[in-house]
């Protein structure tokens, strides 16, 4: 009887191995695997990339708040060792007048349109978010716990990627807007209402319960929405990474004070050009990038 | 290890066929993208541990291996609830328990390592001439079991009775492994 039983398990383990060795052969038979690994490498590496990135802003910004007084920042933060650093919430209030950037403690990159305020928290391996007023998204990809904005008892929820919400606070009124990736609404009872696609806006009446999906450009949209990037008490290389960012380009620079540090605002709109001459009336560098076209 | 991240981009790709093949094995017919997710979270949090990870590389492909292997129980345990068969899912975990689990046998973390090949062609060459040639066939130069039969002018299920006892004498002599 047992050495029945132990036949079957020896099968089941052949089994698996089996199974082990078709799907590898597969896998290594696909005629993309190469192209795929690789895109996964840089996917990574940007990733990485943006993960610095946003350790250097958050400091930024925290400095910004702290000299100015003019963003608050407050709330229980007790850092534990490991990845899901944070217990207890977050809250951020925007009352600089100018919109602000800076990331979550996940790692997802917001922008805080003035007269907002945002919460963060952890909660049962769900991310949650708890917003009043306009904010850009750009969620941290991250498969077991997904995000979930709430706003005047709509639920978005999200695994990865990038939307604009505005629900101004006297109005019944919320949009959201979808850059890139898939998101869901649900209302407060967890019931779905919709699932956007890229570059669609939904506007929903929180009264009447009136929905309506357009197809926009979300991109230009977006960016002429949050098109104000401010940088307070930054140095040369911070301000630097920002227009990088912004633009999606590199800048090779010289001549510059590292130890300086200075203000400055621009809009996303703005040509590069314009921006490497104002950085360079401030500074007193030299500013150059392939991408500039006089 | 890992301080250099162009080390660390070509350690990513080197392993990536791996390892995306062993979350695809929980996969069976499911979200495959969701393959990609998962290696990706893992080789992430290597890179965020990189200071906490020793540099051996047979440690490191285990390490990898039980990554994966958490993170794709945990997804199947998560999407339990919202699943169309939950009965046909249900057999998946436990059969993924107890057979997938890189831990507890050392063949299913040898399978899935182009490093530890040499480890599995040491043995391969302890086998019988016939059994040897056909599992060659599947595993290193990825032929299906159609193919090899062809090849050698066999039946279909002969080939499978031979990589099934190719097999059974790796689990043996990598017992130690």
């Amino acid at each position: 009887m047992s050495g029945n039983r132990h036949l079957e398990d020896e099968k089941s383990r052949l089994e698996a191995y089996m199974n082990a060795v078709n799907v590898f052969r597969d896998t290594l038979s696909d005629p993309c695997l190469e192209a795929n690994a690789h895109r996964m490498a840089e996917r990574l590496d940007s990733r990485i990339e943006a993960s610095k990135r946003k350790h250097l802003k958050i400091r930024n910004v925290t400095i910004a708040f702290s000299a100015a007084c003019a963003v608050l920042l407050f709330g229980v933060v007790r850092l534990r060792r490991g990845q899901e650093a944070v217990s207890g919430f977050i809250a951020y209030e925007n009352t600089t007048g100018s919109v602000q950037q800076f990331s979550l403690p996940d790692g997802s990159s917001v922008i805080l349109a003035d007269g907002t305020s945002l919460s963060f928290i952890y909660k049962d391996g769900i991310r949650l978010a708890a917003l009043d007023g306009s904010c850009y998204f750009d969620i941290a990809k991250d498969s077991l716990n997904p995000f979930v904005v709430s706003t005047k008892g709509v639920d978005i929820k999200v695994l990865g990627t990038s939307f604009s919400v505005n629900a101004p606070a006297h109005s019944p009124r919320l949009d959201v807007t979808l850059e890139r990736g898939s998101v869901r609404l649900l209302d407060k009872h967890g019931a779905p209402l919709l699932r956007m696609l890229p570059n669609q806006r939904a506007v929903l009446d929180t009264e009447s319960g009136d929905m309506s999906v357009e197809q926009v450009f979300a991109t230009p949209l977006i960016q002429q929405q949050y098109s104000l990037v401010v940088l307070d008490n930054a140095s040369v290389d911070e301000i630097l990474s920002a227009v990088e960012s912004v633009y999606g380009i590199k800048v090779k620079a010289s001549g510059f004070d590292p130890s300086k540090r200075y203000r400055i605002s621009f809009s996303r709109t703005e040509p590069l050009g314009n921006v490497l001459n104002v950085l360079e009336l401030l500074t007193g560098g030299h500013y150059f990038s392939d991408n500039v076209t006089e | 290890m890992f301080l250099d991240r162009e080390n660390f981009n070509e350690f990513c790709v080197g392993k990536y066929p791996g390892l995306i093949a062993y979350a695809k094995l929980f996969m069976r017919g499911m979200d495959s993208e969701w393959a990609e997710d998962v290696v990706q979270d893992v080789l992430f949090a290597v890179w965020r541990n990189r200071f906490f990870i020793s540099g051996d590389p047979k440690r490191i492909h285990a390490y990898l291996m039980k990554s994966v292997y958490n993170r794709c129980l945990n997804y199947l345990e998560h999407n339990r609830s919202k699943a169309k068969n939950k009965e046909e899912l249900a057999e998946l975990l436990s059969f993924a328990r107890a057979y997938y689990n890189p831990e507890e046998d050392p063949v299913i973390q040898a399978l899935f390592d182009r490093d530890l090949r040499k480890a599995i062609d040491v043995s391969v060459e302890k086998l019988p001439s016939k059994q040897q040639e056909v599992f060659r066939l599947s595993y290193f130069e990825g032929k299906s079991h159609k193919e090899i039969a062809d090849i050698l002018g066999i039946s279909v299920r002969t080939v499978d009775a031979h990589i099934y006892s190719a097999l059974k004498s790796l689990r043996l002599s990598l017992q130690n492994f």
